[in-house]
């Protein structure tokens, strides 16, 4: 079993966020499986996502950290760099990974990426162009998402 | 579906006589129609004819080593273009079970069948000879999803057996061939028959899925920046740690007087833990400070491994839309029949390996579609 063989460093970091969860975000791991993660996120304030709880998913691969966790909103989502799947486009995710960075600051990142929507570098193309041709108008459908899919849960 | 590592040298081509026909006598196994230029079962008659072209310019062959004197060498790009017809008239038409595919097949699992064909015609036009792996995974996705198609398609267990795909990949000229026919697969007389059976149950099901998978997800060398340069990284100084500190791979803290790796942007690390990362990756960890990379290294072996052919177009523009030049290097541990096909330029430039659970670095970029 997976568990039997934890490395140190999961462990560790496992601890930390149990006893102290960053705020507006927490996340547990599976009883059966310790590299995945049941996560939420609460929706940053002043941002479209207010209000909402946003239920995610992480998994950490067997080459954590030399690779990424793999994450995933599992919460329906109007944003436009998470697409429909739940994917997250997000550098530390691909390319700017590195052993240094943790499951706790992956989740900040991802925290901060609600409250910063980049329409520039999109994975959802129509959202984005919704952004970017009237970005109050998209606002109020983030809104109204929240209001429909990540309220209460 | 099937693969076969094509280093039979000498029994190849009596093996693709046997697979062509299924169940034949040995006897008459080895007729060699110059009209139709390929292996037939005669028709004895008061003469012996082709069953094909009903010509009599048939010719006995005794055994593959006759072949072989009459100067066909399998290592030798040649010999290619001898056998591409040859091939071609396996999987195109002549045999039986493409004429059952078309009775009983969807239109949809015809379409496939065009598709896997031109795109093996289109093999054979080039004469660059290295195939991206990216191009190879994509191949080998297309003749998954087609077997499966086929599957759902209700054919009769009797049909499925008989129609299947052979992959032959020969490690000499890293070419690669499909042919379908009658191939009875569960023979047990010739012994490269049972050989390919067992390549079946490694590559067929759960353990292809598992290094397509693996390919398109799990690899950590996929993302970021090419690994390190081994001179630099020997050239890190090891150091003691004179402060309180925390290795921030392992998140440990270091005890002072401890030893630990130090790049040259200072940040500090245990060896065990920045040497792996090193490996893959060439940025620190921490400020992401970049060390000399393999990149002109990785070139360099291309170029080298490509001695006097043409460059290799395929593989600078390789399907990912990134080549050589990007450095990115795979290290996947698969089972021994795939070295030959994926280890493309590691078997040419010595650093190939024969262990089953060894691994081997490739160039190019398998397709991932979700990279943003």
């Amino acid at each position: 079993m997976a568990n039997s063989n934890l490395p140190r460093r999961i462990i560790k970091e496992t601890q930390r966020l149990l006893s102290e969860p960053a705020p507006g975000i927490s996340a547990s791991p599976s009883e059966d499986n310790m590299r995945y993660f049941n996560v939420m996120i609460l929706g940053p304030t002043q941002s479209p996502y207010e209000g909402g709880v946003f239920k995610l998913e992480l998994f950490l691969p067997e080459e954590y950290p030399m690779a990424a966790p793999k994450v995933r909103f599992l919460t329906k989502i109007y944003h436009p760099n998470i697409d429909k799947l739940g994917r997250i486009c997000l550098d530390i995710l691909k390319d700017k990974w590195s052993p240094a960075l943790q499951i706790r600051t992956v989740l900040l990142s991802i925290q901060a990426l609600l409250s910063a929507p980049n329409p520039d570098d999109p994975l959802s193309e129509n959202i984005a162009k919704h952004w970017k041709t009237n970005e109050a108008e998209a606002v109020e459908t983030a809104k109204e998402w929240t209001r429909l899919y990540a309220s209460g849960a | 579906m099937l693969l076969a590592s094509w280093t039979f040298k000498q029994s190849a081509f009596s093996w693709l006589a046997h697979r062509e026909r299924g169940m034949g006598d040995a006897m008459v196994d080895r007729y060699w129609c110059h009209m139709c230029s390929r292996m037939v079962t005669p028709v004895m008659e008061a003469e012996i004819k082709c069953p094909v072209c009903e010509s009599g310019f048939v010719e006995e062959v005794d055994s593959t080593r006759d072949l072989n004197n009459d100067g066909i060498d399998f290592g030798s790009e040649r010999a290619f273009s001898l056998w591409a017809p040859i091939l071609l008239g396996l999987m195109g038409g002549l045999g039986p079970s493409r004429a059952r595919a078309q009775e009983h097949n969807s239109s949809n699992a015809q379409e496939e069948n065009g598709e896997l064909e031109s795109e093996f015609r289109s093999l054979f036009r080039r004469t660059r000879r290295r195939r991206s792996p990216a191009s190879i995974l994509g191949m080998l996705q297309d003749l998954r999803s087609g077997s499966e198609n086929s599957e759902n398609n209700g054919q009769s267990n009797s049909s499925n057996n008989s129609s299947n795909s052979v992959i032959l990949v020969n490690p000499f000229n890293e070419e690669a061939l499909v042919l379908q026919g009658p191939f009875e697969m569960n023979q047990s007389e010739n012994p490269i028959r049972n050989m390919a059976s067992s390549f079946g149950d490694y590559l067929i099901g759960p353990g292809l899925d598992l290094l397509l998978q693996h390919l398109s997800e799990n690899d950590p060398n996929r993302y970021g920046t090419p690994p390190a340069q081994k001179e630099a990284v020997q050239a890190m100084p090891t150091v003691a740690v004179e402060q309180s500190l925390q290795c921030s791979i392992c998140l440990e803290e270091f005890d002072i007087g401890d030893e630990a790796k130090e790049m040259p942007c200072k940040h500090k690390f245990h060896s065990g833990c920045i040497l792996p990362w090193l490996e893959i990756h060439s940025s620190c960890p921490v400020c992401r400070f970049q060390m000399p990379s393999d990149d002109s290294k990785i070139q360099a072996n291309s170029s080298r491994s490509s001695e006097g052919r043409m460059e290799n177009n395929d593989a600078m523009t390789g399907v990912g839309g990134e080549g050589i030049g990007s450095g990115r290097r795979y290290r996947i541990p698969v089972p021994w029949p795939f070295e030959g096909l994926f280890s493309l330029s590691a078997s040419q430039s010595g650093e190939s390996s024969t262990s089953a659970s060894s691994t081997e670095a490739m160039p190019g970029n398998p397709s991932h579609t979700d990279e943003t």
